[in-house]
């Protein structure tokens, strides 16, 4: 189990109704992550239409999951 | 009549002249020279015109005068030369039948002799040197300067480097609006602008180039006018187009800057696509709501791209727009300076911070993120290997008036509206509310063999 943080941003702020929370999570990838917690709060945006920041940097979603990490999950906006 | 004159002026003499038995009233304006002005007392006034022109301009604008008040006599006399405090600068005398026309016609010709008479003024003062003022009341495209308009920006930016440069801003809306505004007045020597749409009255609040005298009139048209009226001394080209597959490469090509305003992630990704393939620096903004985000994508930078991070264009109908979700004009246009500012940064140093960071910012809570962009390895978009597809089932509002389409308004119905033209044979043009929820119907019908079904593009806002 690992230790995280997420925070939502824009859309899926809204879905999950929370702006951060932390976690305990078993999973290995940032993607596995996003499928469970598409589940948990019902996103409408699947895996592949979605960024990951990790520490304030971008990430792959197939990046192995850091002890601690500062997750951000970031929809495509587009507003303008 | 319209004159220039040495002399001091006679009022009852051109008083006589107005004389008219049709008319019910007179009114005169008198414009007098004043002991002060913005603090310093003055002595006297010296006038010096250029006497061809503004006896022409002066004779042009009482003909207008005549025209827009039914005057039936008007008269106007300017001085030059030396005056002193008290003389009579200017009179004007308007006649008509009734009194409002007298009126409104005098305030107009004042107004537009102050601002387009090309008349100087220097101020003899009481206790310091005399000089020649620049005064906003005396002022006319003849003798503007343009070092001056760009005086207080001269310690912050080199004025040539942002006067050579060329840039498309795609898309005259929210975004377009405040990001056209500081690239015009920060003088931006070549200005392109695309855009499809028109005005309707729920753009202006957040769209403060228009106003509702103008709803209904094409946005890249009004913008242009408004643009070159703020900043004279840059060239400003507005396109009438949507942007697509079509015309993305030639738009965007021998510019040294694209900006992207648009509202929609499908042109989002063509434009950011087409960048990459021509190696055309990109700066591109977005607002959900409160937020908003802004980054630079350099193809001559290693600096990544939108394709190393998301592994699929993502789908507008799943993601919604500004009708969706909402929109306020203060956000857009914080978002949009930002915009602007970066890209006035990477017109003066080539780069700027947003190409290594993309920066997110909440305007309600006043948070802000800043997010290390990330270079994928071999991405085949970074090295500029990238097909533009081409969509050909979107048709605009011209081209469907040509092929004798029926037309299917969904706004208000059902996606199984669809199913009752299954064997039309002529083309069926489905319309709803922007051109997203259409394109994906159109798309689905596409897929599924009805290859009579178009979606109007831009929907029923480009009608």
């Amino acid at each position: 189990m690992k230790s995280i943080s997420v925070q939502y941003f824009a859309l899926l702020r809204e879905e999950a109704g929370v702006e951060r929370e932390n976690l305990s999570v078993p999973f290995k990838t940032y993607g596995e992550l996003y499928s469970h917690l598409q589940e948990k709060h019902n996103f409408k945006l699947s895996v592949d239409m979605i960024q990951v920041a990790v520490d304030d940097e971008f990430a792959q979603l197939h990046h192995e999951i850091a002890e601690g990490a500062r997750i951000v999950f970031i929809p495509p906006v587009a507003g303008g | 009549m319209f004159s220039l004159r040495s002399n001091p002026i006679d009022r009852e003499e051109l008083i006589a002249v107005l004389k008219n038995d049709k008319a019910g009233a007179l009114v005169v304006f008198e414009g007098w020279v004043r002991d002060h002005n913005e603090g310093k007392s003055v002595s006297s006034l010296e006038y010096q015109v250029y006497e061809s022109l503004a006896q022409k301009e002066g004779m042009k604008i009482l003909d207008e005068a005549r025209h827009k008040f039914n005057l039936h006599q008007v008269l106007c006399a300017h001085r030059f030369g030396h005056l002193l405090l008290g003389d009579t600068a200017v009179w004007i005398g308007a006649v008509a039948s009734h009194r409002d026309d007298a009126f409104k016609a005098t305030r107009f010709i004042i107004d537009e002799i102050k601002l387009r008479l090309p008349i100087w003024k220097k101020e003899h003062y009481v206790s310091e040197k005399a000089e020649w003022v620049f005064c906003k009341d005396h002022h006319t495209h003849v003798h503007f300067h343009e070092a001056d308009y760009y005086q207080k920006q001269s310690k912050l930016i080199s004025q040539d480097a942002i006067k050579a440069a060329r840039v498309l801003v795609v898309g005259a809306g929210g975004l377009g609006c405040p990001v056209l505004v500081s690239l015009a007045t920060a003088g931006v020597g070549h200005i392109d602008i695309i855009e499809f749409d028109k005005i309707s009255l729920s753009n202006i609040h957040r769209q403060p180039l228009y106003s509702p005298e103008v709803v209904g009139e094409k946005k890249v048209v009004v913008a242009k006018n408004k643009l070159s009226a703020l900043n004279p001394f840059i060239h400003i080209h507005g396109h009438d187009k949507k942007l697509d597959a079509s015309n993305v490469e030639k738009f965007i090509s021998g510019k040294d800057l694209i900006l992207d305003c648009t509202d929609n992630l499908e042109t989002k990704f063509l434009l950011h696509d087409a960048c990459f393939k021509l190696k055309i620096p990109l700066v591109s903004a977005s607002i959900y709501q409160y937020e908003g985000q802004v980054r630079t994508f350099n193809p001559n930078e290693i600096s990544g791209c939108l394709r190393c991070t998301m592994d699929s264009t993502p789908d507008d109908a799943k993601i919604g727009n500004c009708n969706d979700f909402g929109a306020l004009g203060a956000v857009l246009g914080v978002i949009g300076s930002l915009q602007a500012s970066e890209a006035i940064t990477f017109l003066q140093n080539k780069t700027n911070s947003t190409v290594k960071e993309t920066y997110y910012f909440n305007v309600k809570n006043l948070t802000q993120m800043k997010i290390k962009n990330l270079k994928k390895a071999n991405c085949e978009c970074c090295n500029g290997n990238v097909e533009i597809q081409q969509v050909d089932f979107e048709v605009s509002a011209d081209e469907m008036k040509v092929m004798n389409a029926v037309f299917v308004d969904v706004r208000e119905m059902d996606d199984s509206i669809l199913n009752d033209y299954l064997s039309e044979e002529r083309p069926v043009v489905v319309c709803c509310n922007k051109g997203i929820r259409s394109k994906r119907l159109v798309q689905h019908m596409r897929n599924e063999g009805h290859k009579q079904f178009y979606s109007l593009s831009g929907g029923a806002s480009s009608l």
